[in-house]
């Protein structure tokens, strides 16, 4: 089946331009009593490399297997370039994936698997020789295509993944943990890979990971999902530096977050809150009034610069980590008894505390953030 | 006969036993098969080569059993016969069975438990009594043909037992568990998500089962098929009280050896049944090997 050939002219365009926008509207999946995907509302630009992030059972592949087309949505639409493609079947869509544990056919060579999509399409034999030859070469795997998957490498099977999914050309591209399976710098080499190759098609990619730092280097736009819900979306330097709430500022790399009490709005956007236990902050109120503090590790001052800062405590140090350049130190705040982690680059000059040791800490009050839920103890 | 799983699979189910080395005699354990391969050679080794060597004994030269069995035109039709029904009872059991596997493979739970329990139960009970319980049901009389008559479906009773008709009908039946346990085992072990990957690049439902679901069930129904024909090969039970006119060569062995008292003859078709056997055991391993490759077929994912 020529997929190609059903495309309206407005289609036609949009193929050239070989990234599909993705809108879903209301987007729900229940098993039974079980909710695996809450009403998910979302809209994905048209060749941007958006990223899930969030922990097992949150509902990533839930969303991406909506998506592709085989789980049915129980109420919810999703348009692909303004046509509602619901009710259309996954072997209709046209998209790419790659599955988790990349899903190669184990009965043919890498060959006839990237040929595959072709074969169904009803590509020319000598079209699709070429198309596939094209494909191996783009993944570096030339000279590979008449092996089993079962004799390559999981770096090597991940790339047949790849190609597979990419070789017709589709308009959006679904990856799932496409990178779970292999060791850290095999990781690494593929995440620029994909990202070089996602820039040089243009086809708009969703991609599920459980990796934050993975998500972060490889997206212009991470959403991150807990419970079936979307928490928060945006740049991964936006959820970063400005995390809604608590799950989310603690997913993304490391945070201190302290329980307030009582807040009261200043001007300018901040506000001045009372840390539980006694004490007062002043702290960015981002999302109007929240109900912990976060810092990040690098925005605390200790040592006497401290005292240059808004928020100003006297601590202890508890302990003291060197790590190749930089020094990470857990400090106890004298009478709320709170714990803050703070973290600087050294030089070999530096004199560095010792646990025991008497400090100041603090931090500008552009540096703290309100944010909603508690935090966990 | 016991049941010849693909080995592979049971491998699957405990991955921790793949880590470990794989079980060998050398290791010691040599000695554990003492008593079974004594057993075997007392009972079963020795009197297979006597009935070998007694093909070979009888009046004129050692071949002259063989020369009969292969120009009496008799024997010939009754291996015949015995090839045509065992291909014929394997290819309906290959055709009831492949969709009843393909159901429950997909069962889960209280379902699958039901499901397996339904195929297996009829699996321990007798073939002797089941090939009576058929008896009672096709007969001129029997339970089939009263009810069509009842219900004027037809107007004179079928005759079912005298043409192999019910023998062959029975021998699908006894075979059903000795197909679907195979077929069973192999499309458990096909990941669900080739099927969704299949989906996705293109493939409609036709096509996701003739290019993906159905090379890889291949291995189960190779396997059910061969352990099906060769059963049905040495079918004797219930060709002897099933059968009409035709005689499968079970039947025809029992005929020679008990009541023509003719052993060499006897002992001159159970070696050709045998020789035929392992050849189409031969045949489909090499079949198996060439189709994996030398590699097992499903080691990804
Ligand atoms: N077929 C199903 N029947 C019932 N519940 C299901 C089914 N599939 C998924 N779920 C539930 O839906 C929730 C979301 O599952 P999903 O597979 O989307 O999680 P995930 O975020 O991809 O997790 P992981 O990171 O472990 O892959 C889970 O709680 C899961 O138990
Ligand atoms: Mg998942």
């Amino acid at each position: 089946m020529n997929v190609h050939a059903d495309l309206t002219p407005d289609h036609k365009v949009i193929a050239e331009k070989r990234g599909a926008l993705v809108e879903f509207g209301g987007v729900t999946k229940t098993y039974g009593p079980v909710t695996a995907l809450r009403p998910t509302s979302l809209r994905i630009e048209a060749g941007e490399f958006f990223a899930i992030i969030g922990p097992s059972g949150s509902g990533k592949s839930t969303l991406l297997g909506i998506t592709a087309g085989f789980i049915v949505p129980s109420a919810g639409m999703i348009r692909i370039d303004g046509a509602d493609i619901v009710a259309v079947p996954p072997y209709s869509r046209n998209f790419g994936m790659v599955f988790q544990n990349y899903a190669l056919f184990p009965h043919m060579t890498v060959a006839e698997n990237i040929g595959f999509p072709l074969r169904m399409r009803g590509v020319a034999k000598a079209e699709k020789a070429e198309r596939v030859a094209r494909a191996l070469a783009m993944v570096r795997l030339e000279g590979l295509g008449d092996r089993r998957p079962s004799e390559l490498s999981g770096g090597q099977q991940q790339r047949v993944a790849l190609a597979r999914a990419a070789v017709y050309d589709p308009l959006l591209l679904l990856m799932d943990e496409p990178l779970g399976a292999l060791d850290k710098n095999l990781r690494e080499e593929m995440q620029e890979e994909i990202k070089k190759f996602q820039k040089a098609l243009g086809v708009t990619v969703i991609y599920v990971t459980h990796d934050q730092q993975e998500a972060a280097a490889m997206a212009d736009r991470l959403a991150i999902m807990r419970n079936g819900r979307l928490e928060q979306i945006g740049s991964p330097r936006e959820l970063y530096e400005r995390p809604q709430n608590v799950f989310v500022a603690g997913f993304l790399g490391e945070a201190s977050i302290l329980p307030v009490t009582k807040t009261s709005p200043l001007a300018g956007g901040f506000a001045v809150a009372e840390l539980a236990g006694g004490g007062n902050v002043e702290a960015v109120a981002s999302t109007g009034v929240g109900e912990a503090l976060c810092i990040r590790p690098e925005c605390i001052v200790v040592g006497p610069d401290a005292e240059q800062t808004d928020n100003v405590f006297a601590a202890q140090v508890e302990e003291a980590v060197y790590a190749n350049g930089s020094v990470r130190y857990r400090l106890r705040l004298d009478g709320s008894g709170h714990v803050v982690n703070a973290r600087f680059s050294t030089r070999p000059d530096l004199v560095l505390m010792q646990p025991g040791q008497r400090t100041k800490v603090g931090w500008a009050r552009r540096d703290g953030l309100l944010i909603e839920g508690r935090p966990e103890t | 006969m016991s049941l010849a799983m693909p080995e592979r699979r049971l491998e699957k189910l405990s991955p921790s036993a793949a880590r470990h080395r794989p079980w060998s005699p050398e290791r010691g354990h040599a000695l554990l098969l003492l008593p079974p391969l004594l057993l075997l050679v007392a009972f079963f080794v020795i009197p297979l080569a006597d009935v070998v060597l007694q093909s070979f004994a009888g009046p004129g030269h050692p071949l002259t059993q063989y020369e009969r069995i292969f120009t009496q035109s008799s024997t010939l039709q009754v291996l015949l016969y015995t090839f045509q029904t065992a291909a014929t009872v394997t290819l309906c059991t290959l055709v009831l069975s492949y969709p009843v596997a393909f159901v429950v493979s997909r069962a889960k739970g209280n379902l699958l438990h039901l499901s397996l329990a339904l195929i297996l139960i009829p699996f321990w009970t007798s073939t002797v009594i089941r090939t009576y319980a058929w008896i009672v049901i096709l007969q001129r009389r029997g339970v089939l043909n009263e009810m069509m008559l009842d219900w004027g479906w037809i107007e004179r009773p079928l005759k079912l037992m005298s043409n192999g008709v019910g023998m062959q009908i029975a021998m699908i039946h006894i075979m059903l568990p000795f197909m679907v346990i195979p077929l069973l085992n192999t499309m458990r072990g096909i990941d669900g998500n080739l099927l969704r990957a299949a989906a996705v690049l293109g493939a409609n439902p036709l096509r996701q089962f003739l290019s993906v679901y159905l090379p890889l069930s291949l291995p189960g129904v190779s396997a059910g098929s061969i352990l099906v024909f060769i059963s049905s090969l040495g079918f004797y039970i219930t060709p002897a009280l099933l059968g009409g006119q035709k005689t499968m060569v079970a039947v025809l062995i029992e005929q020679q050896a008990s009541r023509l008292l003719d052993w060499p003859m006897a002992s001159a078709l159970a070696t050709v049944l045998l020789v035929v056997t392992c050849l189409l055991f031969l045949l489909y391993e090499r079949a198996m090997r060439f189709a994996r490759g030398g590699k097992t077929v499903g080691e990804v994912s």
